[in-house]
């Protein structure tokens, strides 16, 4: 042993080289690790229940809520779209007197627009049976003069969009047209509050996130204290900052799946319970709202809520290890 | 082996952990550090698996400079070094199998290879028939082999021990000691602090007498 060193000894390195077999061995290190950490995290749903289903419920309630407005945006839109649909005809008086030969040109510039489904004239003749049907009257006297003008049935292929409230306009300003019907201005209100309600629920969604990540990182913080010995024996030992960090992967991504779950179920009683008042409302108006499983929005807040348990686990762990092990 | 030039630790409190410490330990040799507590015994031992870093001078191990090493290969370094401390740092909760394979299950052995060499170290620190009980069942002698199988279990390079004998009776230390001696035997650099001066003069192995952070003197074998 020397004082005044002198590098004389050397050694092997003591950082061993990789071989083939080495890496497939360390691959199913790899595998096995993630094996183990996943039948720990719900290993320990099991062991800690209280502290893991109460943070899998506050997780739930906070998706809840933008959950439930997004499907309540989805359900607006179902009926403002079964009300566009029947609201699609437009009804175009013509000032009385129009010839023949304009009507037809009238008729054949409307077919040529790309937003028009079908048109359907109803001469003033056709008019005055129809409405001597309707009172009940074998048949109007023929001395007085036909008041009805000419009317142009129109159907629209969507009624409530930019270039169907365009052709509006330019048929208003038709000088043969006298006036039209105005049916889908409100379907539009409709449709502009689901947008509003579909927003509004991204929005939340993406503030409510980060008190997702809060409410799983202090779960998360409080693991950790607790196996602060342990996660210092493991570095240690040689343990990489990524197998530390890994068991508290799948716990904050297990309770964030769970969390978006319990979300979905929360969100499929509630919409289950209003279901009756909803169907009331949507009946007045020719349509009514089936509530399924809501399957999609179980697989996004599942995905969400997996996701931010991932990431609160990621932000947390690397946190607690740069500053309590020295990984 | 291990190799130490001018290295300093000065601590956020102005205090020197070690001041200007120079030494080279050739592989394969067993050294004692000495000295009395709070002269820098620990603070040595935890700079050369990089658990600290000194403010000043350089530590190489196996000729790697400490320093310049990038710190994802620090893992890769620890698993060369087996540490063996006075608390034990035994996992309550697991049972004896599973404390002494955590190293290699770090390092992502396969389990059969695993299952050979945890029976083969507990059955060489006595404890082989323990291996199902659990750490709390076991007295301290008992945790402390089960430290020590863990320690040895990877087959480090180095072995490094920290008042490993400091809860036990002299009758247990000395039964220890032989285990590290064990060990040199076969080749593994052995390192090891204590301040029990009684037990360390009955062994033929160098010392580093440190005081106050520096080298007091250093006592080759007799």
């Amino acid at each position: 042993m020397d004082q005044n060193h002198s590098t004389s000894a050397k050694i092997p390195s003591g950082i061993p080289t990789r071989t083939a077999r080495t890496k497939t061995s360390a691959l199913n290190a790899w595998k096995r690790h993630h094996a183990r950490c996943l039948k720990d995290g719900l290993w320990h749903l099991v062991r800690r229940p209280l502290s893991a289903w109460a943070t899998i419920f506050a997780i739930a309630i906070v998706l809840a809520l933008p959950g439930f407005l997004m499907t309540l945006a989805t359900q607006i839109k179902h009926i403002g779209g079964a009300l566009a649909a029947e609201q699609g005809q437009v009804n175009v008086y013509l000032k009385t007197g129009t010839d023949e030969t304009h009507v037809k040109d009238f008729t054949q510039w409307l077919q040529s627009q790309p937003n028009v489904r079908s048109t359907h004239v109803i001469p003033p003749e056709q008019g005055l049976k129809d409405l001597a049907r309707r009172l009940n009257i074998d048949s109007l006297d023929s001395d007085i003069a036909n008041p009805l003008p000419t009317v142009v049935v129109l159907k629209l292929k969507n009624p409530t969009d930019q270039a169907s409230l365009a052709l509006r306009e330019e048929i208003r300003n038709n000088p043969l047209v006298e006036n039209l019907s105005e049916s889908g201005a409100w379907v539009k209100r409709l449709q502009t509050i689901s947008q509003f309600f579909d927003e509004l629920s991204w929005w939340l969604m993406f503030l409510f996130g980060f008190t997702v990540v809060s409410v799983i990182g202090n779960t998360l913080r409080l693991e950790l204290q607790k196996r602060r010995e342990e996660l210092a024996l493991i570095a240690l030992i040689g343990g990489t900052r990524r197998y530390m960090i890994r068991p508290l992967l799948y716990d904050g991504a297990i309770m964030g799946l769970l969390g978006g779950l319990v979300a979905s179920g929360l969100i499929y009683t509630l919409l289950t319970m209003l279901t009756a008042p909803i169907n009331q409302f949507a009946a007045e108006y020719g349509t009514q709202i089936t509530v399924i499983t809501p399957m999609m929005l179980t697989a996004l807040l599942g995905l969400i809520g997996l996701s931010l348990g991932w990431l609160s686990a990621q932000l947390i762990g690397r946190n607690f290890l740069r500053h309590a092990v020295s990984a | 082996m291990i190799e130490f030039d001018g290295v300093s630790r000065r601590f956020s409190n102005g205090h020197f952990g070690l001041q200007d410490v120079r030494f080279h330990i050739p592989e394969g040799r067993m050294v004692f550090i000495t000295g009395h507590s709070g002269s820098g015994k620990s603070t040595l031992l935890r700079l050369i698996p990089a658990l600290d870093h000194p403010t000043s001078g350089t530590v190489r191990i196996g000729g790697h400079d400490l320093q310049k090493m990038p710190k994802h290969q620090y893992p890769k370094l620890r698993r060369q070094i087996g540490v063996v401390f006075q608390d034990h740092h035994l996992l309550p909760d697991r049972r004896v199998f599973d404390n002494v394979a955590l190293p290699m299950q770090v390092a992502g052995f396969e389990p059969r290879d695993i299952r050979r060499r945890v029976e083969a170290a507990l059955d060489k620190v006595g404890l082989l028939a323990r291996q199902r009980a659990r750490v709390d069942e076991l007295s301290g002698g008992e945790q402390q082999r089960i430290n020590i199988a863990r320690a040895l279990v990877n087959r480090p390079k180095i072995l490094l021990a920290d008042e490993p004998t400091g809860n036990l009776d002299p009758e247990l230390s000395r039964e220890i000691f032989n285990q590290f001696a064990d060990f040199h035997a076969i080749g593994v650099t052995v390192l090891i602090a204590s301040h029990d001066l009684h037990l360390l003069k009955t062994f033929a192995v160098p010392r580093i007498v440190l005081n106050q952070g520096r080298i007091a003197q250093i006592e080759e074998a007799f």
